[in-house]
């Protein structure tokens, strides 16, 4: 009796092109009628691959530690993917490493609380630290390593000094010129090479300001968040404030669109995040809720199309910049307050220090693969994002794609928080019903800005 | 002051000073040159702006003035001009009193720009007094005067002011009436008098033109505003520009990150070192030690190696030692090379195996591998394992392979392949026993104990030995894992129960057919008859059209006795219409007994397994009959047949060549196709040929080796045709069979009738009695043949939803007419029922249904539609694939239903057009920082784009205009040629 093992095999003729220019082989069925269903089949791979995402949703990629106090600054660098400074409360600094997840080069900057960091910017050569002792120090990251030992080591010692005559709150750096501002009782314009500041800019009263930002497109332009509730435009060029918004409660971030440039986004203490058209101050584009705290702190992704937001109620949360709730909510349970979350100038990750003392690193799509993909699957992902899009508004796909989980304590926060908005809804309802010339009509949009001042 | 002083301020036409310097313009120039265009835009507020503050620094007043009115006619820009007239008159008021101090303070204050002398102090004193004075003088006519007199008075009494050489303005100008009043005498009284009037003249025309007086500046707070909203218009505009390219990247289908183009031209080496950086661990490392080394310098390490190489002189002794030394090196290597080509093209196998044997030798054995490298010696385990197990399953070792085959064939004589065959045998009897020490001994299969009964029985039995040993050893293997592994798993049982069963039928079908040649060796008619009917029993053959419609009849009535189906009456049909046909139905009832054991509407797949099994069963089949164990299936076959045939088989198998065997097989053939006497001549005819054809025959055997193949595939062809492997499997495998006796080909062909095939076909539909069925034969039925039974339970469906519905409203109905249950009656034991009520309420009953069931059916818009049911009610199920509202992007329902209409996948699109439908938004290039979008950058962009496009036109005009040219000229060279 023969014996035959049969084995799989097929010509290699048939599927393997014998020139890169050939057009590939494709085998299949071009007849559609045996492809029938096509809609209810297609949904069907919407829902499947809407549930492989939440499966494979993992966004945490690792914790750094090192510092030993509160990290309440951070900074990425402009042109290097995996450098990133942080300070604490310590007064210290660290440069990261975010490929090999360790500290490059620490030193102790300054014996009080660093309010800001930046990084001087086209090429990124130094950096700023400002701090509670009324100093600005400028370092250069090559002095600043720690593996070796060197004169210039051991010395680490800034460049230079600026001495300020005022408290400092924060500090940003202009995208292309040598020069910078911080915040404080006044908002002062430093250059890199005058030790005193050759601007100081207020509205005419005195507040103090927090954050400020540069506009990254517009560079002439920076906003800045005072402690009277408000968040002011300044103009370089004009060397003056130009317009000031009052609202309601206090912002503490501030970040400029980097693709459209009269928008910025303002984190604010009321758990909310509202979205500014720099020309129309009278009025939010778009307010973004989610948060059960605080928001912390704002972030534009690169690509101008989302941006991520650091809040006290110990969650990170990306939002999409024409969307009132978020894509997602990042937390871990040894995460604590976020006081910083920052993009990486890819796009692809993101970086939240909190005051648990560690620095956390994440994935800003949670279910996409980091390594690289075969070009079939890369093909297959595409399909399975497109057909999420198309399929993305049917009720079941929708549900599943947007459920997350949050912690108990979180969740319980969420329903109270649910529950108190509706009470007050439910009041304004009443009122509108029962005594309307008592109610003031006020847009959604409209509401939490108190006033803009001229 | 002098009077020209005031006219002089033009606000409109005011220019800075040539020599005018700012320290805020140093300020922006600080910012550096990139931006310097922009700056430029903002150059006449700054100017404004910083003229502004320099005057307001010092305590000018009349300066002040002049910033108000700057301010002022800013306000004009924006405000109504009726506002700002009337706010004018109002400050026009306030000013008098100011403008006159100012001048006065004015001057003053020109001169504290000096220095400071005692002497021009006591100067500037005494000026100060005569001003006073002459105010006190002029004040109360100033009063009276109102506001016309008052510029008039202004000019008046600058004139009047003593001009002494101290007093003298610094920066004012001298003017032809300031020289008039110093002429005096009458001689130029006229001139006098009409350069006065010329002078009045323009005055007036200055009065009309300039008629507002300088205003009071603004608080600070004020002024700040105003640059604050003028700053924010200004900016808003600028920022403007960026609207069209915000929207157009939004818009955009997919935006590639990062925005710049990746520059085509690679940077040069001398760039790369300029801008390099040490930014990794190592390089910084070599970077440290580089400085240590204080080798930095290029130039200097290039020195200090130029040095170093001075040093070391060699000498030319040196020299040709080693050139020696390289010589002879060289020359070994040749050799060697030589020496190993000589070697590889040695061909002699003796010298082969001395090398190899030499190595293996030398090979390190598998224990000491172990020591040395464990995971190599594992490694090495698991391929010689692996090789025992390829050996096992491909039954290498068995004298089954063509090459032994034929080796055996043609006679072993050399003395390496018989070696090798039996270093084959060897190896198989070796597995064997492992195989048997690892299987539990106590295990005896009925197949060894047959298997050593065969080996008593006959030399040629081994080679079936040897299959069925393997088989059972596999069996064995199976049941002794039974209780573990992947052969607990209940399907892997049920497939091993299967295959039972399959063999179990294959040995049947072999007695049988074994049965069916003892037959034909009598070749009496009685017997020939018995043999029909037991075809017709067992299975079909194919051959002549006549009898087969008679057989599918029988075997038909015999299916539905086993399924226990109401035959009678064809039954007695056939009797009456064909007396013959009783016989034939009285000898079916015993065999339909033992048929029940095979189901008869078989699907199974198809198995290549079973085939081979089924090829040995052939081969074996009369040397099975023998045994007992096959006895048992043919049980029901009459006893006595079997007999005769066992003694005949006997004794052909004893001694009978193939001749008669093949003589024998023919005759079946004949059988098997034709019955009855036109039967019988033809199998005559065709033995005389046989006859005739078997030297032919057996010179063809080569020949029609590979004709039986194919036969052989056309029949597993028709197997794996649904409609053919249930009936006809047996029948397939009988015909392979007989080919396989049979060498000529030719009658192969008519044994298969196509028409006979439809008549299977339609034999086996019209024989789908559903409800007779057992489960799986249901389950197969509906596979063959879905619409069928679906129809039906389609049909019921809809007619039970409809009868839910009526029962439903007739409940409601008859609430009415019976009232409360069991309200209005006794109940209880011993209550007589009310028969007559009973009935009239089931009479109500019935007619309402009938009402009901029409009007339902009426309302109902499925009711004429046979095989649809249409639901009018919501579904809740299909709530999932429903959205309340159009979603976002979208404006309306069809703009929504459209977009999802055509289908992404690749099923339904060419490649080209998935690629481009799957595309996203967002392509982010791999580990690159995407920068913030720029607007220069755009800008070259676009002249890029700009300038290629132009270009691509021109190359395209050149070219037609080329060619153009071109035809010309060939016209003309023809043209020359032609003359």
């Amino acid at each position: 009796m023969d014996t035959e093992i049969k084995i799989i095999s097929r010509r290699r003729k048939k599927y393997v092109r014998s020139t890169n220019r050939d057009i590939n082989i494709v085998h299949r069925n071009p007849n559609p009628e045996s492809h029938p269903f096509e809609q209810a089949r297609e949904y069907k791979r919407a829902l499947n691959s809407v549930k492989m995402d939440r499966i494979f949703a993992k966004p945490f990629l690792t914790a750094m530690t090192g510092h030993i106090d509160g990290i309440y600054c951070l900074e990425r660098h402009p042109k290097y993917l995996s450098r990133v400074v942080s300070a604490s409360a310590d007064g210290e600094i660290r440069v990261w490493d975010l490929m090999r997840r360790k500290t490059v080069a620490n030193v102790q900057a300054h014996n009080q609380f660093i309010r800001g960091i930046t990084i001087s910017k086209p090429n990124g050569n130094f950096f700023f630290s400002c701090s509670d002792d009324q100093t600005i120090k400028q370092w250069r990251f090559s002095d600043l390593r720690s593996n070796v030992n060197s004169e210039y080591q051991k010395k680490k010692k800034p460049i230079s000094t600026f001495i300020s005559e005022e408290t400092l709150r924060g500090i940003d750096h202009h995208w292309s010129r040598h020069t910078f501002v911080t915040s404080g009782d006044t908002v002062q314009v430093w250059d890199h090479k005058r030790s005193k500041p050759f601007q100081k800019l207020t509205f005419g009263t005195t507040e103090t300001s927090s954050a400020i930002k540069f506009s990254p497109v517009q560079k002439n332009i920076f906003a800045a968040a005072g402690s009277d509730r408000s968040v002011a435009l300044y103009d370089l060029k004009i060397s003056t404030p130009i317009r000031k918004v009052i609202l309601k409660n206090q912002t503490n971030a501030i970040s400029w669109n980097p693709m459209e440039a009269f928008n910025f986004t303002v984190a604010n203490e009321d758990h909310n995040c509202y979205t500014f058209d720099m020309r129309r101050l009278d009025r939010a584009l778009c307010i973004h809720n989610g948060h059960l705290n605080a928001v912390m702190d704002v972030d534009y992704s690169p690509t101008g199309r989302e941006f991520i937001t650091a809040s006290y109620d110990h969650t990170i949360r990306i939002f999409n910049i024409r969307s009132i709730s978020s894509r997602d909510v990042y937390h871990t349970r040894r995460m604590k307050r976020v006081f910083v979350a920052k993009y990486s100038a890819d796009s692809k990750f993101i970086i939240s220090a909190s005051d648990d003392m560690n620095i956390r690193l994440w994935k800003s799509e949670a279910s996409k693969p980091l390594l690289p993909v075969d070009r079939k699957e890369k093909n297959a992902i595409k399909y399975r994002e497109s057909l999420k899009k198309r399929y993305g508004y049917l009720p079941e796909i929708r549900r599943i794609s947007k459920h997350r989980h949050l912690p108990r304590v979180l969740y319980f926060m969420k329903q109270q928080k649910k529950k108190s908005l509706q009470a007050r809804a439910r009041k304004y309802r009443n009122m509108k019903m029962n005594n309307p010339s008592s109610v003031k009509q006020i847009k959604m949009r409209k509401r939490f800005i108190v006033k803009q001042l001229k | 002051m002098s009077k020209s002083r005031i006219p002089k301020i033009n606000l409109e036409t005011y220019e800075l000073p040539s020599d005018f310097s700012d320290s805020s313009i140093d300020e922006s120039l600080a910012f550096g040159s990139s931006e310097d265009e922009e700056i430029t835009k903002y150059k006449p507020i700054k100017q404004k702006k910083t003229k502004q503050k320099q005057l307001s620094n010092s305590s000018n007043s009349e300066s002040e003035s002049e910033s108000e009115e700057e301010s002022e006619s800013e306000e004009e820009i924006k405000k109504n001009k009726n506002k700002n007239k009337k706010k004018k008159k109002v400050t026009s008021q306030k000013v008098v009193g100011i403008n006159n101090f100012t001048e006065v303070s004015d001057s003053d204050s020109s001169e504290s720009e000096g220095y400071e002398n005692p002497r021009k102090q006591k100067k500037r004193h005494d000026n100060l007094l005569n001003i006073v004075g002459s105010v006190s003088q002029k004040g109360d006519k100033f009063l009276k005067d109102g506001k016309k007199k008052i510029t008039k008075r202004g000019t008046v009494k600058t004139e009047t002011s003593n001009e002494g050489e101290y007093s003298a303005p610094i920066r004012s100008t001298v003017s032809l009436n300031s020289l008039l009043d110093s002429i005096e005498g009458e001689q130029f009284g006229e001139l006098k008098r009409n350069l006065k009037r010329d002078d009045e003249k323009q005055k007036g025309s200055k009065k009309k033109k300039n008629n507002n007086p300088i205003n009071v500046p603004l608080s600070e707070p004020a002024q700040m505003r105003i640059t604050r909203k003028v700053g924010y218009e200004q900016t808003k505009e600028a920022i403007s520009k960026w609207q069209d390219i915000v929207q157009e990247n939004r818009q955009k289908k997919t935006m590639v990150y990062p925005l710049e183009k990746p520059t085509s031209a690679l940077p040069t080496t001398t760039k790369l070192v300029k801008e390099f950086s040490s930014r990794t661990e190592m390089e910084m490392e070599i970077d440290e030690i580089l400085k240590n080394a204080k080798v930095e310098d290029e130039k200097q390490t290039t020195q200090e190696e130029n040095l170093k190489l001075k040093k070391n002189k060699i000498s030319v002794e040196e020299v040709w030692e080693r050139r020696k030394e390289l010589a002879k090196i060289r020359s070994l290597m040749f050799e060697e090379e030589k020496k190993a080509r000589r070697r590889k093209r040695i061909k002699s196998k003796k010298f082969r195996k001395l090398l190899r044997k030499e190595k293996e030798k030398s090979a390190l054995t598998l224990d000491e591998i172990a020591m040395i490298d464990p995971e190599e010696a594992r490694s090495r385990i698991e391929l010689a394992e692996r090789k025992r197990a390829i050996e096992r399953v491909t039954l290498r070792h068995k004298n089954t392979s063509k090459w032994t085959k034929r080796a055996l064939k043609r006679g072993v004589k050399d003395k390496q392949t018989r070696d090798a065959i039996l270093q084959q045998l060897k190896m198989g009897e070796q597995l064997l026993k492992k195989i048997k020490s690892v299987n539990s001994d106590d295990e005896s299969s009925d197949y060894s104990k047959s298997d050593e009964d065969d080996d008593d029985n006959e030399g040629e039995n081994k080679k079936k030995n040897g299959n069925e040993k393997d088989i059972g050893l596999w069996q064995k293997k199976l049941n002794s894992k039974d209780k573990k592994g992947l052969f607990s798993l209940k399907f892997m049982q049920n497939a091993i129960n299967k295959n039972k069963d399959k063999n179990k039928d294959d040995y049947q079908e072999e007695s049988e057919d074994g049965e069916e040649d003892s037959g034909e060796e009598g070749s009496k008619k009685k017997e020939n008859e018995k043999e029909e009917e037991e075809e017709i029993m067992g299975r079909r053959t194919f051959g002549f059209n006549k009898k087969k419609p008679k057989a599918f009849q029988k075997k038909n009535k015999k299916k539905k006795k086993l399924l226990k189906s109401n035959l009678d009456e064809e039954e007695k049909e056939n009797k009456k219409s064909d007396p013959k046909k009783k016989k034939l139905n009285n000898s079916d009832q015993p065999i339909n007994i033992e048929m029940e054991n095979s189901s008869l509407f078989e699907v199974e797949p198809f198995d290549k397994e079973d085939e081979q099994i089924e090829e040995w069963n052939i081969k074996n089949k009369k040397k099975e009959q023998n045994d007992d164990k096959d006895q048992k299936y043919v049980k029901g076959k009459g006893k006595g047949k079997g007999k005769k045939n066992e003694q005949k088989e006997k004794g052909k198998g004893k001694g009978k060549k193939n001749e008669k065997e093949e003589n024998a097989n023919e005759n079946e053939m004949g059988k098997g196709k034709g019955k009855g006497k036109k039967g019988k001549k033809k199998n005559e005819k065709i033995d005389q040929k046989d006859k005739k054809t078997i030297k032919k025959n057996k010179t063809n055997k080569k020949n029609n080796k590979p004709n039986n193949k194919r036969k052989k595939r056309k029949q597993i062809d028709d197997s794996k045709n649904p409609w053919m492997r249930g009936s006809n499997q047996k029948e397939i495998k009988q015909n392979q069979k007989k080919k396989r006796r049979n060498s000529t080909n030719n009658e192969i062909k008519d044994m298969i009738n196509p028409k006979q095939l439809l008549n299977v076909k339609k034999a086996d539909e019209s024989n789908l009695n559903l409800k007779n069925m057992d489960k799986t034969q249901k389950k197969v039925v509906q596979k063959a043949f879905p619409n069928t039974i679906f129809e039906e339970e389609f049909r019921k469906e809809k007619d039970e939803m409809i009868n839910d519905k009526v029962e439903k409203i007739l409940h409601e109905e008859m609430k009415g007419v019976i009232g409360l249950q069991g309200w209005g009656n006794w109940g209880g034991k011993g209550v007589k029922v009310n028969y007559k009520k009973q009935q009239r309420i089931n009479k109500i009953k019935l007619q309402k249904k009938a009402k009901i069931r029409k009007t339902i059916f009426k309302n109902r818009k499925d009711s004429n539609l046979k095989d649809v049911i249409l639901h009018e009610g919501r579904l809740k199920e299909k709530t999932k694939y429903k959205i309340g509202r159009v979603p976002h992007p979208f404006t309306s329902r069809e703009q929504y239903e459209s977009s999802i209409r055509v289908p992404l996948g690749r099923e339904w699109n060419t490649e080209t057009q998935f690629k481009e439908l799957i595309k996203p938004e967002v392509i982010v290039q791999m580990g690159s920082a995407i920068n913030p979008i720029q607007y220069a950058l755009l800008r070259k962009e676009q002249l890029i784009k700009k300038k290629r496009k132009q270009q691509r036109q021109r190359n395209f005009l050149g070219s037609r205009n080329s060619k153009s040219k071109k035809n010309n000229s060939k016209k003309e060279d023809l043209g020359v040629k032609v003359d």
